[in-house]
């Protein structure tokens, strides 16, 4: 039975994507951005929403795991398990990013995640004051991570600015190190 | 039934990094040589090496995608150096030969087997694309293979295998084979040649070479059939039409020669492989001209009665290739129809039915491998069709799973068929699917998953699909043997639930009106509004209870899909996602006792249902006998929050659920029995947790049958079988339920709890008496001591003297394990509340008359089990009860010291055993230890010969109570290491930390006793760690102490001697076998032994008593290793000369060699070596005489025997 679907996930080239970060980091705007769905109508996830966005030939099942406690029961399942990692930031707010840190980090130490690439999105690039990626890197310590493969790309979830890019690096690294079929 | 607690994938992931990197090392060591010239052979040990680290990663089936980084690297390396060998070095090529105990192989050998191994792992897609494909290896690679391939040169199927795909990929050559040089030697088949015509130049040898293989058994047919599809698919070769040549020449060959199947299955599987290959690979257009044809050809083998064709169907590879050729022919065959007709329309539509029909019914097929292919066939047909066929094709495979499907009265158990009710009436029926075929329904719910999973079915047909699949959440039949059939029909069906929420949207799914579904009509179900949330209950079911881990883990993932896909369609769905978690779930025991509770307090409606599927086949009628009892603790735990009321009706539910039981209890009517009764017992509990009145005036209520006993064990009065052992189990559990709840509650009915109470003792009494096993007699004990507290003043009393009166019963009963437990735990009960002091202390002496009485050792045991549990729960009593320290401490020291040896061995260690944990009982009990006094120092030196003994177990659990003794006293040297494991009671540390206590007086002997023992005759790695122990310590210590003490031991080990001369073997041996050791070790000294003021005997007196003619020959030889000693002391050596000589003459020939022996070590004397000892004894004779002279003790007569 896994067999089965495993191979039809390289057929159909699926990737498991979880999308994670602090509450109200633009989350679920950024899935509806890209699902071309109407971004003004946002409010707070409450729990989670698996969407499948189809994507230069790749199937992206986006995990958008919304600013809840523990996420352990996300990391894997009997049937997938996860391919890349997006972790979003939001940009203007400087008060938090500590948090933000220790919540990368804490997820970053876990084995069943090894092997999925980091995607860093600075979410809100269009308000005024936003973090550059510079800051960010240093306020994540973003160079001391040697376990995973990782990019910042700053983006803006209202404009759709970027979003794109970052989906293609993620689609691309995995194209780096995997010969899918 | 448990999955793995760690994932193991992540675990390799961590070490794959260095096992990458070692590859990356090694592998050009393989090849090249120190000078960076390629090697022209390997030791096959080397290459071993290298499979193995590959193969390691292999394990990680889960992620063959960890190679990827290093892998074209590797590949590349190793198929460069394949090329360069093939040009530059072929003629090296030869057999592997053997040197010495190494093999060497031509490196090709080499190459090949680990590609053949990346090709395992990685697939051979993946490793071929990255093979050299330049054209112009094509022609050195062909004759190579034609050149290798022969008997004298010993090539191994991985290289075929490799080359032959190789050669399928230089077939991507631009240029026309024709063009090629051509060196035909060896005339190709005529029989092919026949068939296929003139091939233009090189085709023609690939063709022979390609055929050779198909026929083979090994992993290179399938090779040999990519390189020919590659092949006829090249544009040069369709002008000569080889793919249709191909096609008829396999087709011809498969129905026609009768001559195929009979030599080898594998003829029939490569021509097959072929005919797939081409089809699949072939566009419509290629594939038109012959389909009709080729499609016939394979329905008739698929079909068709001959005998031949049989055949070729008898193996399930066949089977499954016939399944794939009839998918990619329909696949070809609509597509090429939906743009203009090519093949009329009557036709496709007969093709489509006739192999429809092939395909459901190969649904049923016995091999999973056909089955899965047959699913998968349907479904990729399915999704071509149009809307209204495919719709279709739903319907059947929904028909075939009403087949056989009856209906089951839920009280009478009575099966109907479906037709025979209509539907409304069928409300209070339940599906009852233990007719139908386990392997068919898979093969209808992995279709119905594969339809799913590709979105063909239309959203109407949704309804059924989902009751189909709900059933199939649920599959379980029982085997004829008992055990859980149907994983496999789980497993489809959680994965056609994940694909549906995967693929169909929130508002199709709401389309479905869950008010046809009988499920949704039960009570527990109540409050049920949509579809999504009914499949959702019934993963929260199947995640926590499921006996097998990946059903679990399959549902929780397929919850997680439905919950994610359609946010805020299920009650408190991200609770129920963190709750049901593939990792909490991974452990059945945690699933049901944690997460199904947890789960259950989400919301009433898990609650409810969890429940009531607890007191099914995933609760309480479980065939597993544990995961009925975590289902009993489950729903002790789960009813606990429901009200009085709802745990009534619950409570009621169960009974009545007990009473339709059939009344013999064998099998899994037993099983169920056990389940429901504990679960009845849970529920009880809860009530008087509750609300012991109500709980107690339900119970008596009229008309409750709860306390009609013998309704509720069906038929007990049989051989106690294991199964009748679990009934007692549950009965015993419900009784000590039934009291606890009237002990609690002080109701008014006494006369029917009156009434009640001598039935409940009698078959308590049988429970206990007859059970055996652990769990039977704890439960029954628990049982008897809450029994007890019921019965009046007067009434209890007299139960427990007249079980204390060995007169009023017969043995058995008396000595039964249940009795003795019981006994115990009211003697506790008795002493913690002050009461019956007489009683208490009659209880006592019987236990202890037990252990001393000529009882078998395992009611022994038991008696001193109960021991323990008195002294754990003596209780500083107010005067009254006189316990005697004395009798307790002679108990103690006698079982402790218990050597019992009968045929099954050293028996006697789990008296000893159960005495370890009796004293580690009385020093855990402050009372017991101020009651008796002096006994825990008693028993003391005793605990120091166990720390001692030969025996792992008994060393370890006697050292762990030694230990918390030393630590507890002062006047103890220092501890210098703590112990605690069991391996480290057998190391050298551990005996020199025991040495400690040679030079205390009260532990000097035991702890010598102790040494004996495990110093020479325990095993190997003891008897040197003891006895090293004992030397290094002596050795370390002062002149005058070293003396002291080595007196002290050898002078003791003498007097053991003395004393014990008379005693059997296995205690004077090991002793004599000591003594030698410490004369060895220059430990002995005789110098105070013949001092005539010592008392102590002189060793030659002792020996004389140890040692006579009809000694055994373990104790002979043992005496004669002694004299051996003795010849170096003075004062005995002719005596010992004399004693040696005479057993030259003994009537065994091994005592004659071995006291050869020892006299040779001393003077080697030439007669000795030379002289047959085996010979008889008379002519020997003469040469003892004329040694004995030379010896010097020729004075004394020669003993005549």
């Amino acid at each position: 039975m896994l067999s089965i679907l495993r191979k039809a996930r390289l057929k159909d080239k699926e990737m498991r994507v979880l999308m994670l970060g602090l509450d109200s980091a633009g989350k679920t705007t950024i899935v509806k951005k890209i699902m071309n769905e109407d971004v003004n109508t946002v409010s707070p996830t409450l729990g989670f929403i698996i969407k499948t966005i189809n994507f230069r030939g790749y199937k992206l099942n986006i995990w958008d795991v919304g600013g809840q406690k523990t996420i352990r029961s996300y990391w894997r399942n009997y049937f997938e398990k996860t391919d890349a990692l997006i972790w979003v930031v939001d940009g203007t707010d400087r008060l938090r990013i500590d948090d933000c840190k220790a919540e990368l980090k804490g997820l970053l130490v876990e084995e069943r995640l090894a092997g999925a690439s980091l995607l860093v999105f600075l979410n809100k690039i269009d308000v005024n004051g936003c973090m550059s990626v510079e800051e960010v890197t240093r306020a994540l310590e973003l160079d001391r991570i040697l376990t995973h493969h990782w990019v910042v790309v700053p983006c803006s979830a209202m404009t759709g600015e970027n979003l794109e890019k970052g989906l293609d690096w993620v689609v691309q690294d995995a194209k780096d190190r995997l010969f899918l079929y | 039934m448990d999955a793995a607690e760690h994932d193991l994938d992540a675990k390799l992931y961590k070490a794959s990094s260095t096992l990458l990197q070692e590859l990356g090392h090694k592998l050009p060591l393989l090849i090249f040589n120190p000078r960076t010239t390629r090697r022209l052979r390997v030791l096959d040990s080397k290459c071993e090496e290298l499979r193995l680290l590959v193969s390691l990663l292999d394990r990680f089936q889960e992620w063959p995608q960890l190679l990827d980084p290093g892998l074209s690297t590797h590949v590349q390396l190793l198929s460069e150096a394949f090329v360069d060998y093939m040009t530059r070095s072929g003629h090296h090529y030869s057999q592997s030969y053997r040197h010495g105990t190494a093999t060497v192989s031509p490196l090709p050998r080499a190459i090949c087997r680990l590609l053949y191994s990346f090709c395992k792992i990685r697939g051979q897609k993946v490793i071929v694309r990255l093979l050299n494909n330049e054209p112009k290896f094509l022609a050195p690679m062909l004759s190579s293979f034609k050149a290798w391939n022969t008997s004298s040169m010993g090539m191994v199927w991985e290289e075929r295998y490799i080359m032959m795909l190789w050669l399928s990929h230089l077939m991507l050559a631009p240029f026309e084979l024709a063009n090629m040089a051509v060196s035909n030697e060896n005339p190709p088949d005529l029989r092919l040649s026949q068939a296929l015509g003139d091939l233009p130049g090189f085709a023609g040898d690939i063709t022979s070479v390609a055929f050779s293989q198909l026929e083979s058994p090994g992993k290179e047919r399938e090779a040999a059939s990519i390189l020919l599809v590659r092949l006829c698919l090249r544009k040069d070769m369709q002008a000569h039409d080889l793919q249709l040549k191909l096609v008829h020449y396999a087709t011809q060959r498969l129905l026609s020669d009768t001559d195929l199947v009979v030599l080898s299955h594998y003829r029939a599987l490569g021509l097959l492989s072929l005919l797939y290959g081409i089809t699949n690979s072939g566009s419509d257009k290629e594939v038109a001209p012959y389909l009709v044809q080729i499609f016939q050809a394979v329905l008739k083998l698929a079909t068709d009665p001959g005998e031949h064709y049989q055949a070729i169907r008898d193996s399930a590879p066949a089977r499954k290739l016939i399944l794939k050729i009839l998918r990619v022919i329909l696949t070809h065959a609509i597509s090429l129809n939906s743009s203009k007709v090519v093949i009329p329309e009557a036709h496709l539509n007969m093709m489509l039915e006739e192999s429809i029909q092939y395909f459901l019914d190969t649904l049923s097929d016995k091999e999973t491998p056909v089955r899965m292919s047959a699913a998968k066939a349907l479904s990729v047909v399915a999704l071509r069709l149009d809307a209204a066929m495919s719709a279709e094709v739903v319907e059947a495979v929904l028909s075939c799973l009403q087949e056989n499907v009856l209906l089951e009265d839920l009280h009478s158990h009575n099966l109907i068929p479906i037709t025979d009710k209509i539907g409304s009436e069928a409300g209070g029926m339940k599906k009852n699917i233990s007719a139908v075929d386990p392997m068919r329904w898979h093969g209808l719910m992995l279709t119905l998953a594969h339809l799913l999973f590709r979105r063909s079915p239309p959203p109407g047909l949704l309804p059924e699909i989902i009751q189909a699949l709900i059933l199939g959440l649920e599959f379980e039949q029982r085997s004829n043997v008992g055990t859980s059939v149907g994983v496999g029909v789980r497993d489809a069906a959680c994965f056609g639930l994940w694909a549906l929420a995967r693929k169909y949207s929130t508002l199709e799914l709401a389309r479905v009106r869950v008010s046809d579904f009988v499920e949704a009509k039960a009570p527990e179900f109540a409050g049920c509004q949509s579809v999504l949330q009914l499949i959702a209950v019934k993963m929260v079911i199947s995640g926590c209870l499921d006996p097998s881990g990946n059903i679990r883990r399959a549902s929780s993932a397929a919850l997680q899909e439905l919950i994610g896909r359609h946010p805020d369609t299920i009650l408190h769905g991200i609770a129920l996602v963190q709750t049901v978690d593939y990792h909490a779930v991974a452990r059945l025991s945690r699933a049901m006792v944690e997460v199904s509770p947890q789960a259950a307090a989400v919301d009433a409606m898990y609650h409810r249902t969890l429940l009531s599927a607890l007191l099914d086949w995933r609760g309480a009628r479980a065939t597993d006998v544990n995961q009925r009892r975590w289902a009993a603790s489950t729903i002790r735990i789960l009813a606990d929050t429901l009200s009085t009321s709802e745990t009534l009706s619950v409570a009621n539910i169960v009974l009545c659920q007990v009473l339709d039981l059939k009344p013999w209890n064998i099998g899994s009517t037993a099983g169920s029995r056990h389940g429901l009764l504990l679960a009845l017992a849970s529920t009880v509990e809860s009530l008087t947790q509750q609300d012991p009145l109500a709980a107690a005036s339900w119970m008596l209520e009229d008309g409750n049958q709860l306390l009609q006993l013998d309704k509720l064990t069906g038929k007990m009065d049989i051989r106690v079988t294991a199964d009748l052992e679990l009934v007692m189990e549950a009965i015993s559990t419900l009784i000590g339920s039934i009291c606890k709840c009237f002990s609690a509650s002080t109701s008014d009915g006494a006369g029917k709890q009156q009434a009640w109470m001598p039935s409940a003792l009698m078959l308590l009494d049988h429970c206990t008496v007859a059970g055996g096993r652990d769990i039977v007699v704890e439960a029954s004990a628990d049982a008897n001591v809450e029994l007890f507290k019921l019965l009046s003043l007067r009434s209890d009393i007299a139960m427990v003297e007249n079980w204390l009166d060995p007169n009023e019963q017969s043995p058995s009963t008396f000595t039964s394990k249940g009795r003795i437990k019981s006994l115990s735990l009211i003697y506790a009960y008795l002493a913690q509340r002050d009461r019956e002091s007489d009683l208490q202390q009659r209880i006592i002496s019987c236990i202890i008359g037990l252990i001393n009485g000529s009882y078998r050792i395992e009611t022994r045991v038991d008696a001193m089990r109960a021991l323990g549990v008195i002294l754990r729960d003596m209780e500083e009593a107010s005067g009254s009860v006189q316990v005697d320290a004395g009798s307790i401490t002679n108990v103690l020291c006698r079982g402790l010291t218990d050597y019992t040896n009968d045929q099954r061995g050293d028996i006697g260690s789990l008296l000893r055993l159960q005495s370890l944990e009796a004293v580690n009982a009385l020093r855990s009990n402050e009372a017991a230890l101020r009651i008796l006094d002096g006994t825990s120092e008693a028993v003391m030196p005793v605990l120091v010969k166990l720390a001692a003994e030969k025996l792992d177990s008994v060393r370890f659990r006697a050292w762990r109570c030694l230990e918390s003794y030393w630590r507890s006293q002062a006047t103890m040297p220092e501890l210098k290491n703590t112990f605690p494991y069991p391996e480290d009671v057998s190391t050298i540390p551990y005996f020199q930390q025991l040495m400690e206590l040679l030079s205390l007086d009260w532990s000097r002997k035991p702890l010598i006793m102790g040494l004996v023992s495990s110093a020479t005759s325990g095993t190997e790695s003891i008897c040197r760690a003891a006895s090293n122990a004992f030397a290094w310590y002596l050795q370390a210590l002062d002149h005058g102490k070293r003396d002291m003490l080595s007196a002290a031991t050898s002078s003791f080990i003498l007097e053991q001697l003395a004393t014990g001369a008379a005693l059997d073997d296995r205690q004077v041996v090991p002793l004599l076998d000591f003594l030698c050791f410490m004369m060895d070790q220059g430990l002995v000294s005789f110098q105070p032994i013949t001092e005539p003021e010592d008392n102590a005997q002189d060793i030659w007196t002792i020996m004389q008593t140890i040692h006579g003619p009809s000694s055994s020959l373990q104790r002979t030889e043992a005496s004669l290793n002694i004299y051996s000693r003795l010849l170096a002391a003075d004062s005995f050596r002719s005596k010992a000369l004399d004693k040696l000589t005479r057993q030259l003459l003994h009537r065994w020939p091994k005592v004659r060699n071995t006291a050869a022996d020892l006299l040779y070590l001393n003077s080697p004397s030439p007669t000795l070596a030379l002289c047959n000892w085996n010979g008889p004894v008379k002519n020997n004779r003469p040469v003892v005489l004329e040694l004995r002279k030379e010896l010097g003790v020729a004075g004394m007569a020669v003993a005549k025997t």
